[in-house]
């Protein structure tokens, strides 16, 4: 009974601490998933100075830990060049996880457009179309399908992963659950935390679902 | 439809941000006064480490107030001390063995304030287990006896820290017969990263500080190799508890709320907290 009424003490802090979860979550992705068409478009292009840069970019955040990016946008780059200093923790959080996000689905993106058969274009380009044309009009909504299942996967990824930025103070599900965990010394607070993140993802992939039925009437 | 959907996300992207931006602001803006006492704290940002008595004192200021105080909550130190230098909060609250250290070569912190309250520190041992805390006690009292001590604290603080904490007398007998987690060897818990107590040398190799050279001679004492476990600070009473670590020397700041839980010892070096900003000169320069 102790442990109940312990665990309904903490929800409204828990709670309070799953919405910048959340907000992190959702404004990085969408923020990532805006540079990603660019960088995914870039890797496709025949042109090299698109495919060198956005490739480089993707081996660059792909390739190297989000944490030490995330320390790196937070401590080594002011010290670097002061004019980078952000003050705000969220926000550092958020370019952060923008700039590895959108590495990640930009190559979902790539993967996604460069599965459809390539008579689709051929067949596009004949009938009179420009490239941009057939992308956007044939193209890319053919895509739209393939892409969603992994991007929902990389959403969830991601809702997790902001539990790393814990590390530089931004007060999420996973710091607050540390800080009542060390302050009143009750591991208990473990179990409410996880079924939160549990919540998350299952209404996450809920919508994602939703999504991909919706989608599914293009094929 | 679709446009409706993307503008309106954007537009909540946008809010979120702002919020994000102003609320974890901090510092910058008009220019505010020198915080020189707890009382200044309203309103302000100030940075901790997390699970510390520092932030157990700020955090109680907060509950008990008008919840204004900024509080960024770091696992290590030296990230209050990087955020104090890059502005992002006005002060840090610590230990003053610590600030001591970082003001000790440095021009660009000022230590504004110094608690008159001591807030000594302690060898914690598991509940329990009082063969080997008073092993502990009499190892603590030998090497105060011997003058060790105070080498140590002079060696390590530039000035005595340990003067007036114990007044022995006469040697004490080492106890034995207490069992150690690892037979043969006396296994130290520690939050390396906590200049001077506990830190590394510049190639992050080997462990120096005034605890870790204190844990050794402790175990030259109780003739016993000496092994450290380096943990996080925010799990290091847990760790003593699941029996990972005979002895926790890391700092530890006698409260009654450790002492209820743990076995602390007497103190064996004085200690209190203290306010760091960033100086007058070093922030003009």
């Amino acid at each position: 009974m102790n442990a109940i009424e312990q665990i309904i003490n903490w929800m409204p802090a828990l709670v309070r601490a799953s919405g910048w979860t959340l907000a992190l979550t959702v404004t990085s992705v969408f923020a990532a998933l805006a540079i990603s068409i660019f960088l995914a478009l870039g890797k496709i292009s025949h042109k090299p100075y698109l495919k060198y840069p956005s490739s480089a970019y993707v081996f660059f955040f792909r390739g190297t830990p989000l944490l030490m990016q995330l320390f790196f946008i937070y401590y080594a780059l002011p010290n670097l060049v002061p004019a980078f200093t952000i003050k705000s923790r969220f926000m550092a959080a958020f370019i952060a996880f923008s700039l590895n996000v959108a590495a990640y689905l930009a190559e979902i993106i790539r993967a996604a457009i460069e599965s459809i058969d390539k008579g689709q274009m051929e067949a596009s380009r004949t009938l009179g179309l420009s490239y941009v044309q057939a992308m956007r009009l044939v193209i890319i909504p053919q895509a739209y399908r393939r892409m969603i299942p992994p991007i929902c996967n990389e959403f969830i990824m991601v809702l997790k992963d902001t539990s790393l930025v814990s590390i530089i103070a931004v007060t999420d599900l996973t710091f607050q659950t540390k800080m009542i965990a060390s302050n009143k010394a009750s591991q208990l607070v473990y179990i409410p935390s996880m079924i939160i993140y549990l919540i998350m993802t299952g209404f996450f992939t809920i919508i994602f679902n939703k999504l991909e039925k919706k989608f599914a009437i293009y094929d | 439809m679709k446009r409706k959907i993307a503008i309106l996300i954007a537009v909540l992207m946008v809010a979120t941000l702002t919020l994000a931006s102003c609320s974890g602001g901090g510092g910058g803006g008009e220019e505010k006064a020198q915080i020189t006492s707890p009382a200044d704290f309203a309103g302000r940002s100030v940075a901790v480490q997390t699970a510390t008595t520092a932030a157990d004192a700020i955090n109680e200021m907060n509950e008990e107030g008008d919840g204004s105080i900024e509080v960024h909550e770091y696992e290590k130190v030296i990230q209050c001390f990087d955020d104090l230098l890059l502005d992002r909060v006005e002060a840090v609250y610590v230990d003053n063995v610590v600030a001591s250290y970082y003001t000790r070569d440095s021009d660009e912190y000022e230590v504004t304030w110094t608690n008159e309250e001591g807030e000594p520190m302690g060898i914690c041992i598991a509940k329990g287990n009082t063969e080997l805390a008073a092993a502990v006690e009499a190892g603590i009292d030998t090497l105060y006896f011997t003058g060790e001590m105070e080498a140590l604290a002079n060696k390590e603080f530039g000035t005595n820290l340990t003067e007036g904490v114990r007044d022995v007398k006469e040697l004490p007998e080492i106890p034995t017969g207490f069992a150690t987690v690892t037979p043969g060897k006396l296994t130290v818990g520690s939050e390396v990263g906590y200049p001077p107590m506990e830190y590394t040398t510049d190639d992050g190799q080997t462990y120096i500080g005034f605890d870790i050279e204190f844990a050794k001679k402790l175990g030259e004492l109780f003739g016993l190799e000496v092994e450290f476990v380096n943990t996080a600070w925010d799990g290091i009473f847990a760790g003593l508890e699941r029996g990972q670590y005979d002895i926790i020397a890391s700092s530890v700041s006698i409260t009654p709320e450790r002492q209820e839980k743990y076995i602390l010892t007497k103190p064996y070096v004085s200690n209190a907290l203290c306010i760091v900003t960033k100086s007058a000169i070093g922030s003009e320069a």
